[in-house]
């Protein structure tokens, strides 16, 4: 077991969540957990935090026990040396940029003066010393959310909690908090837990991801794993993917739902296989091409995902495809139209299930 | 701006009419030019001075100890919520008189408490402390009831914020709970100090009615108004005067929250 960062197996009810989870985040580390509305994300980052009760299990700080309901044993929230940065910010909105800052320092006895030297420095080094009297309330969006950030980081926390801090933001202002979190967490040598259900920024932020659904672990490991090789619909749908099962015979695929894929490694026996709607191309005639994999295919939905469009097809199998809207509209598509898709034998991740 | 329905414009009009016209009608009987005068005569300006300090004095009660009972309530579970919200609310519904008996019954000479408070040589009833009890009982349910209000209304996420930031309990209240709520509260103090300064009732019945002690400008206008129409109304004018000039100094704390 590691002995330095956080280890924690957490059992508490969230609304009607039941939430059970063990997990360890190295110092150093981010780890993301991943899950919809209602999986518990913000359940377990608020008992790993202790602002809400365990049922059961542990939470521990390198050899530090915070958690330990077997011995009683409860280290209140602000006993915990953790920074927690809440959904929708929450700054202190009667009190300036600089207070807000100073306020963790100050809560933990360092002198006014000094907590404001510090958060001024802090501030300043981080480009926003035009801010640093501004009431929080005036703040917009990715201003309040890069403060927030900082108020969390002012006290040198051990373990750093962020609970979707961009999902509030508009497009651009959340490029730019990404960007300043990378930087941040880059340089934080605590353990970091990031909720978040947005597999973007699982991927641009975390080096492991915790896969959370209806309060319990459905995967876990290396980001780009996780990500290229889901093992439930549901992990595939938060990566933007299509999983599909089957029977392999070396190159070739015999899914489980019907059709055929031929990908590029071998295997055989049980597998899964993901496909990315970014590999998939659609054609008003059966293209003529290298693809491996053609099949037909009638269109069922059409919706904006960032920049791209994507086109969600049923057909043996049925997938989806990202599509630029110059050839949505050159392809005149609309839903339930018949056309045929491909995909290139390497494109696919085959993957033992 | 869209037009007003006049089903909702008539009754508007008419309740604003009501509210203003009797204030209006102060005015009309006596010149306000004689009002310094007014001021100057000793039975008004020893209530007024009473009103003043005892008002004053009850308000800062009802935040001492209402604000934290406000806190207390806020932030239980709803059952307890809902019992200990009856029991603040009582005093508001009971008639000020009643409510003036039962001080007595219970502070009196031979109340409850009254004989302990006896034995240490305290005595409250018909003394101006007696007073300020009886406008703290009577105005200490609006200060509960809107800070009440104000505390639910503080995201419980910046309280937990500030508890994960190494805030105790007690800094998380003094630092962001009260400070957050405060425009509520506020708005309670003066609600607060409005019934205070307005008391009649239960200071007449608990504290009696004895000029420069416990009489203050309400009993003032009342024995007034039983030696001449004239100068119960010019008592009532500066009493009138007086809240105005208060509400007129909250304003920038009170009128302005939308």
């Amino acid at each position: 077991m590691a002995t330095s960062g956080l280890t924690a197996s957490v059992r508490t009810k969230r609304g009607d969540i039941d939430i059970d989870v063990s997990m360890s985040v190295g110092s150093g580390e981010v780890l993301a957990v991943l899950g919809t509305n209602g999986s518990g994300k913000t359940g377990l980052i608020l008992a790993l935090a202790g602002l809400v009760p365990l049922d059961s299990g542990q939470v521990k700080y390198g050899d530090r026990v915070l958690d330990d309901v077997a011995t009683g044993i409860h280290v209140d929230a602000a006993d915990r040396n953790v920074g927690y940065l809440p959904q929708h910010t929450m700054l202190f909105p009667h009190l300036s940029v600089l207070e807000n800052v100073a306020f963790g320092p100050r809560a933990r006895g360092v002198s006014t003066a000094q907590a404001r030297r510090d958060a001024t420095d802090m501030l300043s080094a981080a480009g926003l010393t035009t801010l640093i009297k501004r009431p929080a309330a005036t703040l917009s969006g990715g201003e309040a959310q890069r403060v927030a950030l900082l108020r969390a980081l002012a006290s040198t926390p051990d373990l750093l909690l962020l609970d979707e801090p961009t999902s509030a933001l508009d497009v651009s202002a959340r490029a730019f908090v990404r960007a300043e979190l990378v930087s941040r967490l880059g340089s934080f040598a605590g353990a970091t837990v990031l909720v978040t259900h947005d597999a973007i920024e699982a991927l641009t932020l975390a080096s492991r991801v915790l896969v959370l659904d209806a309060g319990k672990v459905a995967q876990e490991g290396l980001v780009g794993d996780v990500v290229r090789r889901p093992r439930t619909p549901f992990v595939a749908r938060l990566a933007g993917l299509t999983v599909l099962s089957g029977t392999a015979h070396e190159h070739r695929v015999d899914l489980d739902r019907g059709g055929t894929l031929i990908v590029g490694d071998s295997a055989q026996g049980r597998v899964l296989v993901s496909v990315s709607p970014r590999g998939v191309s659609l054609h008003r005639d059966r293209p003529e091409g290298s693809a491996r994999n053609v099949w037909c295919v009638r269109v069922t939905s059409i919706e904006a995902v960032g920049d791209v469009i994507r086109v969600s097809f049923e057909g043996q199998p049925s997938a989806a495809a990202d599509l630029t809207a110059s050839a949505i509209a050159e392809l005149e598509v609309r839903p339930g139209m018949e056309l045929w898709a491909s995909i290139k034998a390497a494109e696919l991740e085959v993957y033992p299930a | 701006m869209r037009r007003i329905p006049v089903a909702l414009l008539v009754p508007a009009v008419v309740a604003l009419a009501f509210l203003t016209l009797p204030v209006v009608a102060l005015f009309t009987r006596v010149a306000v030019v004689d009002l310094p005068s007014r001021l100057r005569e000793p039975l008004v300006l020893d209530a007024l001075r009473l009103s003043v300090v005892t008002s004053t004095i009850s308000t800062l009660l009802c935040v001492v100890l209402g604000v934290p009972l406000a806190w207390v309530i806020a932030r239980r579970g709803l059952r307890l919520r809902q019992l200990l919200r009856i029991l603040v609310v009582l005093p508001l519904v009971l008639p000020p008189v009643a409510g003036g008996i039962s001080l007595l019954v219970l502070l009196g000479r031979n109340g409850l408490v009254g004989r302990m408070l006896a034995s240490v040589g305290v005595s409250l009833p018909f003394t101006t402390a007696g007073t300020i009890v009886a406008q703290t009982f009577v105005a200490l349910p609006f200060l509960v009831l809107a800070a009440e209000g104000a505390f639910r209304n503080v995201d419980q996420r910046l309280e937990d914020v500030a508890a994960s930031l190494g805030a105790s309990q007690l800094r998380v209240f003094r630092r962001v709970t009260v400070p957050v709520a405060a425009p509520g509260i506020v708005a309670g103090v003066v609600l607060a100090w409005a019934r205070a300064l307005g008391e009649f009732g239960a200071t007449i019945t608990f504290a009696g009615s004895l000029p420069g002690r416990t009489e203050t400008l309400p009993l003032a206008l009342y024995r007034a108004l039983e030696q001449s129409t004239e100068a119960a109304i010019s008592v009532g004018l500066v009493l009138l005067a007086f809240s105005i000039a208060v509400l007129l100094l909250l304003r920038e704390r009170w009128w302005t929250l939308s």
